[in-house]
């Protein structure tokens, strides 16, 4: 990592790359959010995670028509992304008021498969049979009555950043990834090219973990985490306030090895969580303006 | 200078047929794939067609998305020249587009029979939930389990990445393996996508949202899907897969690799407007084809032909003639246009990687596809649609992908 100073060079020595910092930072731990989540971070692992996270999702997402339609992952995903961009000095569907285009503002979402098993799947095919033509038509009935009408998009792994784009109005890129434990650092390496490239201004990266996640590894408890990254020549035009400069080594470095624990508690957002940590470890410089 | 994206290997698998060829006869041929279900008596179901692939054309033993996924594969590979299984290379990468896991209904029924006395119960309902994501892990169905072992088939001890933005994945997918070789990443990407969405419970959940064609009565369920037409209704859901070598020119000279068409632009946005409903005046589709534009250092005019999203719903075809109509202004009547769902059922996930296919296999022979089903003009939607196959030779296509949660990816191929 740089730490941000006038001079362009860059650590990884890419050419043509335009400078990316660090603007807003958000973590949800299931002891605290925010910034004693942050400061939570430099130690190392409790060896009992507890779960859930003390969380309530009205602190973040205003609107119970919202809330009712969001997988609780997808609640905690949108929480750390409200936390990372107030931090950004951005707030929820502020994007231009703060001076950046929404059409250069997108999302990156590392995500799991949600579990399909939900209970109204469960109550409507207790005590049916399937096998003939008969049976799968009345169960097929039944379900049009039994099963949400929205359970679809309720279960759709990308839901998470349609629900932030609309929280916020980010138009620009998007990709949720979904590659296991790789794709929270797979996100920000994506987030910080398309910024370097000129492709975006700003990017909201997230990640949370849930114990329903369908697939390998399991983690142990909750969490959520996001991270704002924003070309240096937009957080400078807009006095936003910057965490730390980065370059495209200095995120592979920082979002390995965050160690004590962590990584097999929260796998999904371990990349995510060690950036923040080496964020928060890391002394803060004032960018020179 | 950014490196240049070949495509030098190509296979694909749908209701059209089980290897590019048949795709590309019967594409040609104005054939639909879209007929009666075989994968469970639905004679009595809700939903009782769809873009089945026969199960002749998948290997056995291995679930319905890693068989359509592996088919396709191995077809890209044996098109490319590229031994299955080579020992991993850490220039080789693999970026997939695959569609969520299915959940076996037979199976959960199993385990709630298990779960007595009282399956209602808050501990029982925790077990079953357990159960299912447990069976879901072991049965190697999870994503990232499917995308580890299409990377060893691939031999890509790179980059392994899995996009999920419901019926962008695909050209999202793709776009991720251009930028890996663009910056250096990878000299070679095996790219694709892969669903099956044909199961009784995801047949159900579209039902749901209104979003499926109606039976029409006297019709055959090929003629159910209308893209673009003022009659039309609503998709018919298909599966299928598509796979893409991509690679760097020079890597593919190297070792004398024919490039297929080049993969010159990728674009991606979001709609930011609702996350059923796509923005009514097709903002975020004409922001994502912009981009695309602006990335190959096109300009619309310079677009032969479009291969449309067109999923056939009212208000989603509606948008997508918006947003094209944004993009290229008058000349938006001009350029051709047609939706290839009709004839393969909406693939979700790996819509527009198999659509990305089906147009260079149309490129290459000299033909504009088919928009199955059009016969009458929507002034919604006043594009100039392709009703019938027509035979011309061009070189430019855009192809779109957008999906719910206001997701849009678009890509741009051109002739080789």
């Amino acid at each position: 990592m740089a730490a941000c100073e006038d001079d362009p060079t860059t650590m990884s020595g890419a050419t043509a790359a335009r400078r990316v910092v660090i603007t807003g930072r958000g973590a949800l731990l299931p002891w605290e959010g925010g910034a004693a989540a942050l400061a939570r971070l430099a130690a190392p692992a409790p060896a009992a995670p507890p779960a859930p996270v003390a969380f309530d999702a009205r602190a973040y997402i205003g609107n119970p028509k919202v809330l009712r339609a969001m997988h609780r992952g997808f609640q905690l995903t949108a929480a750390a992304a409200v936390l990372a961009l107030r931090e950004a000095g951005v707030a929820a569907g502020g994007l231009a008021a703060a001076g950046i285009d929404p059409a250069r503002a997108g999302t990156a979402v590392a995500a799991g498969e949600i579990n399909p098993a939900t209970p109204d799947l469960l109550a409507t095919l207790a005590g049916r049979r399937l096998g003939t033509a008969e049976e799968w038509g009345e169960f097929g009935q039944a379900a049009l009555h039994g099963l949400h009408p929205f359970r679809r998009l309720a279960l759709l792994t990308n839901m998470a950043a349609g629900h932030v784009s609309i929280l916020f109005d980010l138009q620009g890129p998007s990709l949720t990834l979904t590659s296991g434990a790789e794709a929270a650092a797979q996100i920000l390496r994506e987030s910080y090219w398309l910024i370097a490239e000129g492709r975006a201004d700003l990017m909201v990266c997230e990640a949370a973990d849930t114990p329903e996640q369908a697939f390998a590894p399991e983690p142990a408890g909750e969490a959520a985490a996001a991270i704002v990254l924003e070309a240096l020549e937009t957080a400078r035009a807009r006095r936003a306030p910057i965490a730390l400069e980065v370059d495209a080594a200095a995120l592979e470095a920082i979002t390995a090895g965050l160690g004590a624990g962590w990584e097999s508690c929260f796998p999904a957002c371990a990349p995510l969580l060690a950036a923040l940590a080496s964020v928060e470890a890391a002394a803060t410089r004032e960018v020179a303006r | 200078m950014k490196r240049r994206v070949a495509i030098t290997g190509l296979g694909v698998v749908s209701a059209l047929g089980g290897d590019a060829e048949s795709n590309r006869t019967a594409l040609r041929a104005g054939r639909s794939g879209v007929r009666p279900l075989r994968q469970f008596p639905s004679q009595k179901f809700p939903v009782t067609a769809g873009g089945e692939v026969a199960d002749a054309d998948l290997p056995r033993g291995a679930g319905r998305i890693a068989a359509l996924a592996e088919t396709a594969l191995a077809a890209a590979l044996r098109d490319a020249r590229l031994e299955p299984d080579a020992a991993p290379r850490p220039e080789v990468a693999a970026c997939w587009a695959l569609g969520k896991p299915r959940l076996d209904l037979e199976q959960l029924r199993g385990w709630l029979d298990a779960a007595a006395p009282d399956a209602a119960a808050p501990d029982q309902l925790a077990w079953l939930r357990a159960q299912a994501a447990a069976a879901l892990r072991r049965h190697g169905h999870g994503t990232a389990e499917l995308l580890a072992r299409l990377a060893r088939r691939a031999g890509a001890g790179g980059a392994k990445v899995a996009c999920y933005t419901a019926c962008a994945s695909g050209n999202d997918a793709l776009g991720m393996g251009k930028r890996l070789i663009e910056r250096g990443e990878a000299e070679l990407v095996v790219a694709g996508g892969a669903d099956s969405q044909l199961d009784p419970l995801s047949l159900l959940e579209y039902e749901l949202l209104a979003a499926l064609a109606p039976p029409r009565e006297g019709e055959a369920p090929a003629a159910w899907c209308r893209p673009f037409d003022r009659q039309r209704r609503g998709f018919v859901v298909g599966e299928g897969a598509a796979a893409l070598v991509l690679e760097a020119e020079e890597h593919a000279r190297r070792r004398g690799a024919r490039p297929r068409a080049w993969l010159t632009g990728y674009g991606s946005s979001l709609d930011a407007f609702g996350l059923t409903k796509c923005h009514p005046e097709g903002r975020g589709a004409a922001q994502a084809m912009a981009a695309a534009l602006r990335d190959a250092g096109l300009r619309p005019e310079d677009i032969d032909y479009i291969n449309a999203h067109g999923t056939g719903t009212v208000l989603n075809d509606r948008a997508e003639a918006a947003g094209i109509r944004a993009v290229w202004g008058e000349a938006a009547r001009a350029v051709p246009i047609s939706s290839t769902k009709a004839a393969t059922g909406h693939l979700i996930a790996a819509a527009s990687a198999v659509e990305a296919a089906l147009t260079i296999l149309a490129m290459e022979a000299g033909f504009l596809p088919p928009s199955l089903n059009y016969r009458e003009f929507d002034p919604e939607c006043a594009l100039n649609v392709v009703a019938a196959a027509e035979e011309r030779r061009w070189r430019r296509a855009l192809s779109n992908g957008f999906g719910f949660g206001g997701q849009n990816a678009c890509v741009i191929l051109e002739a080789a």
